[in-house]
């Protein structure tokens, strides 16, 4: 009897385990420098129990969750806060990908077009008045720094080099 | 992955224990399952606090007369644990103070004096009500912080015969941070005020309204997270004498202490496993061989022994369903009652049975399952059967029973 209890008892990502004990929030990056950012423990299984009545408490400052994951490391009971937040954008969120967006999540592809000219993409990345453009107009912050692209594919190294050292072979 | 041995939960006794045996030479690991109870820490540390409901004075002293039952009366050396207890925190870099003979007095967030063996340094202290008769008091916060009780503490103070004024004190950094009323908690404020600068414009804002003539300024505890750099840095910027308060949780000298016992840890070659569980071991030859997680599905953890540092109920050392109490991990004998009925008492803050419920274990500590001794299983802290939270001795049984049981594995 008491197993069959105990299994109507799951919730979705362990939220009814959190015991609102705040340790998430002393572990966010983001709660110590953004007070726009709810905070973990309200943005996660708090405002989830009001999200399951109405779709209407969802709001959009959720996205400024890092989906670090230090919440969860952090948390006692195994509450995955992360998880929670993540899912609400994905279910309650109107906004959709931007060009911006599409850019800073298609890295592959980005990345392969911006290797075919690195060195012209390199330089103007780092110009000054490039990244005050970049800041206008796709709102990527100025002050980031891009990592230089390399001239080549790491497929295309990899597959050079594979060939080359098959003697040696991965760690056993 | 093989260790000489491993701790089960990460939190002040287990990371004692692990600190202690680190010291002596071993290769430690400490698994836990998350961030422990410290971060709902006062900043002080018990040996005992209440016996018979009557305020003790001599904490060593009521040590030896603890009742039968307790994790206390299994110790032999109190006095040599407790000293070695100061030294282990002396040089994990927490500066305390107290008196193993002499019980002081710590304010809590209310206002009340609670009997204390040791308090982080910088926070409030008194070794008895008189001093406070007289005293000109200035109660101190932040705009906005609500984990603070102003009006409890100046009653209670009050109550003492001290004269209180308040004030309340904000800075543009601070008037920011308060834009998210739900997470202006002492931590983020701590976080906030890392830099010596944003402390300094703090100090400026409070000289501008500290009221004169004031004997001392008792400020909440939202300084210094990782260490004691920025409570130093305000304390020497005021004029006026000024110590601190424990505010409601998370606490910032809490997780200090979390952090730098962690951090000691694994500076002495410790290894720590955050956010993990250890879910089952197998046991041969009345030894535990090894232990499973959840996370290392394929890599069983292997030590020659082992120590159950998992808490209490809430922590998930212990557990509990319809059928009755257990251990989680070994199913060891446990001392309690299986009646759900049994567990508690009618009036919450009479005795509460299952409080005093826990792990049983023999003259050494060591545990046992189905009536057998597990000769290389230990169990330290709040895991114990036993102990009642009333006596205010739970943070010493942490530290006493962690640093018995790490010379009892070194000296095998």
């Amino acid at each position: 009897m008491q197993d069959k209890i105990q299994l109507l008892n799951i919730s979705s990502h362990d939220y009814e385990q959190c015991l609102k004990c705040s340790i998430c929030t002393v572990y966010c990056p983001v709660s110590t420098v953004e007070p726009e950012y709810p905070g973990p423990k309200h943005a996660g299984p708090d405002l989830l129990r009001y999200r399951l009545k109405d779709p209407d408490f969802f709001n959009e400052t959720l996205k400024l969750c890092l989906n670090c994951k230090r919440c969860e490391v952090a948390c006692p009971h195994g509450v995955k806060v992360g998880d929670i937040i993540q899912a609400a954008r994905i279910e309650y969120s109107t906004h959709s990908p931007s060009l911006r967006d599409r850019m800073l999540a298609n890295t592959d592809f980005v990345g392969s077009m911006a290797t075919l000219v690195a060195p012209l993409t390199n330089f103007f990345l780092g110009l000054k008045p490039a990244k005050v453009v970049l800041d206008k107009v796709m709102k990527i912050d100025q002050h980031r720094q891009f990592p230089a692209y390399s001239g080549t594919k790491f497929e295309t190294w990899f597959h050079r080099h594979a060939g080359l050292n098959s003697r040696t072979s991965a760690v056993s | 992955m093989k260790f000489d041995t491993i701790i089960i939960g990460g939190g002040l006794s287990g990371l004692t224990c692990g600190i202690a045996l680190a010291k002596a030479g071993q290769n430690v690991a400490v698994v836990s399952a998350g961030q422990s109870n410290l971060h709902f820490s006062s900043g002080s540390l018990d040996l005992v606090g209440y016996k018979d409901g009557q305020e003790v004075k001599d904490p060593l002293e009521a040590l030896g007369q603890m009742p039968e039952t307790h994790p206390y009366h299994k110790i032999s050396n109190p006095d040599i644990l407790a000293n070695q207890a100061r030294k282990l925190l002396e040089e994990a870099g927490i500066k305390m103070e107290g008196d193993n003979h002499k019980n002081h007095y710590r304010l809590s967030p209310v206002g009340k004096l609670i009997p204390a063996w040791l308090t982080m340094d910088g926070l409030f202290t008194v070794n008895g009500a008189e001093e406070l008769k007289g005293k000109h008091i200035c109660i101190g916060n932040i705009t906005g912080f609500l984990d603070f009780p102003v009006p409890y503490l100046a009653d209670a103070l009050r109550g003492y015969g001290a004269e209180v004024e308040l004030c309340t004190v904000t800075t543009p950094l601070l008037e920011h941070a308060r834009q998210s009323p739900s997470e202006m908690r002492a931590t983020n404020i701590a976080n906030y005020l890392a830099d010596d600068e944003n402390v300094q414009e703090v100090a400026g804002a409070l000289k501008k309204v500290l009221p004169a003539n004031i004997d001392l300024l008792l400020l909440p505890a939202v300084l210094g997270i990782a260490n004691d750099h920025a409570a130093k840095l305000l304390q020497k910027l005021m004029s006026v004498e000024t110590k601190f308060i424990a505010t409601m949780p998370p606490s910032v000298p809490g997780t200090r202490i979390q952090t730098l016992f962690r951090q000691y840890l694994q500076k002495l070659g410790g290894t720590f496993i955050p956010n993990d569980t250890v879910v089952k071991g197998d046991i041969e030859n009345n030894k535990v061989v090894r232990v499973y997680t959840e996370n290392l599905v394929e890599t069983p953890l292997e030590a020659n022994n082992f120590v159950l540092a998992g808490g209490s109920f809430l922590d998930g050392g212990m557990a509990s369903n319809y059928d009755g109490i257990f251990e989680p991990i070994f199913h060891l004998d446990v001392d309690g009652s299986n009646k759900w009925t049994d567990w508690t008492a009618d009036k919450l803050f009479d005795q509460q049975p299952y409080q005093s419920y826990g792990v049983k274990t023999d003259s050494l500590f060591l545990v046992s399952k189905d009536t057998a001794v597990l000769n290389n299983v230990y169990a330290i802290g709040a895991i114990l059967s036993g102990n009642d939270p009333r006596m205010a001795t739970s943070t010493g049984i942490d530290l006493l029973t962690a640093l018995s049981v790490a010379s009892s594995i070194t000296n095998k």
